[in-house]
């Protein structure tokens, strides 16, 4: 099942199922005053709600043309960040797998505005693409081998870090390749945790649609240009085995999220006015556009 | 004022509570129950202004119990956000201060009074520590804020042990990232929240923290490197700040040191309260008690052993 969120000429946020003909409204069918309230209920709830799914028939669905689509998770308690990576033979020579935390305020959705920080221009910001669980909780030391019990779905996810500008200001060129120590990006910066910088959508792929992800191809565009472009089998960790390590340290809940790491290749700095898409098979495709405040005299 | 949450003996239900020199009362007749407890602090720093007046009548004539008789809780059961100052403390060092920056912290890692702090049963990091802070409870939404606006933006202070796994000295395991501050209970706050209005200076708090009645940290606020109302505008300048969300001013560490199996911490931040938590961890593991003095301690005693060229750097350490 493909859920959306979605509202159309000012109605409030509503989940939706995504079939071929629309989107079929769950208005009524989801208690709870917010949408993340909305979302935790489905995700808790879903085994349940799937018969009552079943029974909505697609008559009434609304063209994707009269809706506007926004985050699916719009308010997660938790974003975790893995520091897996992406290449071919990148499990062969792994340093530990960490993670760092954003919050609610990066999300922002399909269509949406990525907000760069006004930062000095010793940095730069790049798109990086990544697939994203939507988490089942209360989840706590989940094995590798038991991490479909902790994950309700998947979606597409971009993470904006930023970057050092290691030469010229003219040279809009990223220190690429990252370093081996598992942090594609070297440190855990504040300004990355700033509003909007973490696009999450189109929808959530529940995970029996993806049961196993190792074939899937994340593919990111910047301005209609390829940019990113790698496979889910080629990580440094596993995705089993980076739910085994984030609910070592944490317990995730329903409707976190856990953005499972990108390639070091491909993606390039932002720029005010850029588009950047990203799509992952089988779970759809999400674009943001940038927006650069003004940048401070460095 | 200072409110907390409490539950009773035998019972599960937790209370709004106003904390007096008589004990606490039951707010419970004022303060309305929000769809969840942390809705129902938000919708209390909210309206504050709102119900101040009947949460002081009761505070004056409403029968008080005995702190004693009750179970304090977490004064901010989950907040939205948890943003942690990264080092912050002069440590009495003369020498360039550092850029501010911040991390955030797991906002579900929240435990408070009379909780259990887990260490968790993961053998990577080296050692776990305490650090003791004084935490702002922030008033939102608050975004760019000036400094000269910074008391917009505050509804109140608690206390704050950033409970954090070492990977190798005193510096945060998963070196870059902070991770080895988010491990579950590695939050606890507390007791109580003291409104903005009862503490003219954040930047004049004694802060005292013992493990097993053995001091360790004993230190001002104002030793602050970058002081409360700069904290405010660099966090709101990067991120919206929300009612309920908890800046965490950071930690004078020359008092750093181990928390072990079987301990008890305890935190007292002068004019806001003390709590305290026992540690438990399922591997039992040992370290030397007392303060950390390893080679990048910047404890006075162990800078003059571990790295005497330093030493004419130090000032003179006050504390109350």
């Amino acid at each position: 099942v493909k859920f959306v969120l979605f509202d159309r000429g000012g109605s409030p946020p509503s989940y939706g199922v995504l079939t071929e003909a629309g989107i079929v409204s769950l208005e009524g069918v989801l208690e709870g005053e917010t949408p993340q309230e909305m979302l935790e209920q489905l995700i808790d709830g879903f085994d349940t709600l799937r018969s009552r799914l079943d029974g909505l028939g697609t008559a009434a669905s609304i063209a994707l043309s009269e809706a506007r689509l926004l985050a699916p998770v719009p308010w997660p308690g938790k974003i975790v960040t893995t520091t897996a990576v992406y290449a071919p033979g990148a499990a062969d020579r792994r340093p530990q797998l960490l993670a760092t935390l954003k919050s609610a305020e990066s999300v922002t959705g399909p269509g949406g505005t990525v907000r760069l920080p006004d930062v000095d221009a010793s940095w730069q910001f790049v798109p990086n693409a990544s697939l994203g669980l939507v988490m089942r909780g209360p989840s706590k030391n989940v094995a590798a081998e038991a991490w479909r019990s902790a994950v309700f779905g998947y979606t597409c996810t971009i993470d904006v870090m930023p970057h050092p500008v290691t030469r010229s200001g003219a040279d809009q060129t990223v220190d690429h390749p990252p370093p081996p120590s598992g942090q594609p990006f070297g440190r855990d910066l504040w300004f990355a945790k700033a509003d909007t910088l973490g696009p999450i959508g189109p929808c959530i792929v529940t995970i029996d649609e993806l049961p196993e992800p190792r074939g899937a191809r994340v593919r990111s565009w910047q301005n209609g240009v390829p940019a990113q472009d790698f496979l889910i089998g080629d990580a440094s960790y596993s995705i089993p085995e980076q739910v085994e390590f984030v609910t070592t340290v944490m317990t995730l809940r329903s409707g976190d999220v856990v953005t499972c790491g990108t390639s070091p290749e491909g993606q390039r700095p932002l720029a005010d006015g850029d588009r950047v898409e990203v799509e992952i098979d089988g779970v759809g495709r999400l674009a943001v556009d940038v927006v650069a405040l003004v940048r401070s005299a460095a | 004022m200072k409110l907390a949450r409490f539950s009773l003996p035998g019972e599960d239900l937790i209370r709004p509570g106003v904390i007096t020199d008589a004990g606490i009362i039951d707010a419970t007749s004022v303060v309305a129950p929000a769809r969840t407890p942390q809705g129902t602090m938000e919708t209390l720093i909210d309206n504050f202004e709102t119900l101040r007046p009947a949460l002081e009548g009761i505070a004056s004539h409403g029968p008080a119990r005995a702190l004693e008789e009750v179970r304090l809780r977490p004064p901010i059961p989950r907040p939205g956000k948890v943003m942690c100052c990264i080092a912050n403390y002069w440590e009495h060092a003369q020498r360039e201060a550092r850029p501010l920056n911040m991390f955030l912290k797991n906002p579900d890692a929240v435990v408070g009074p009379g909780d259990t702090i887990h260490l968790p049963n993961y053998t990577v990091p080296w050692m776990f520590m305490h650090e003791a802070e004084l935490a702002i409870v922030l008033k939102g939404p608050a975004h760019k804020v000036a400094q000269s606006d910074w008391r917009s933006a505050v509804f109140g202070y608690t206390g704050m042990m950033d409970i954090t796994g070492r990977g190798e000295g005193r510096s945060t395991w998963g070196r870059g990232t902070w991770l080895g501050k988010s491990f579950d209970t590695f939050l606890p706050i507390g007791p109580c929240i003291t409104t903005a209005d009862e503490i003219e200076d954040p930047n004049d708090l004694w802060v005292q923290f013992w493990n097993d009645g053995q001091l360790r940290h004993n230190y001002n606020t104002d030793d602050m490197e970058h002081r409360v109302p700069e904290l405010i505008e660099f966090a709101s300048r990067t991120l919206t700040l929300r009612s309920g969300d908890l800046i965490c001013c950071g930690t004078n560490h020359e008092g750093l040191g181990p928390v072990q199996d079987g301990e008890t911490v305890e935190i007292l931040i002068h004019g806001i309260g003390r709590m305290a938590l026992k540690v438990e961890d399922p591997l039992k593991r040992t370290w030397e008690r007392g303060i950390y003095m390893g080679q990048d301690s910047v404890n006075h005693e162990a800078v003059r052993r571990n790295r005497p060229q330093e030493a004419h750097l130090l000032r003179e350490t006050t504390h109350s």
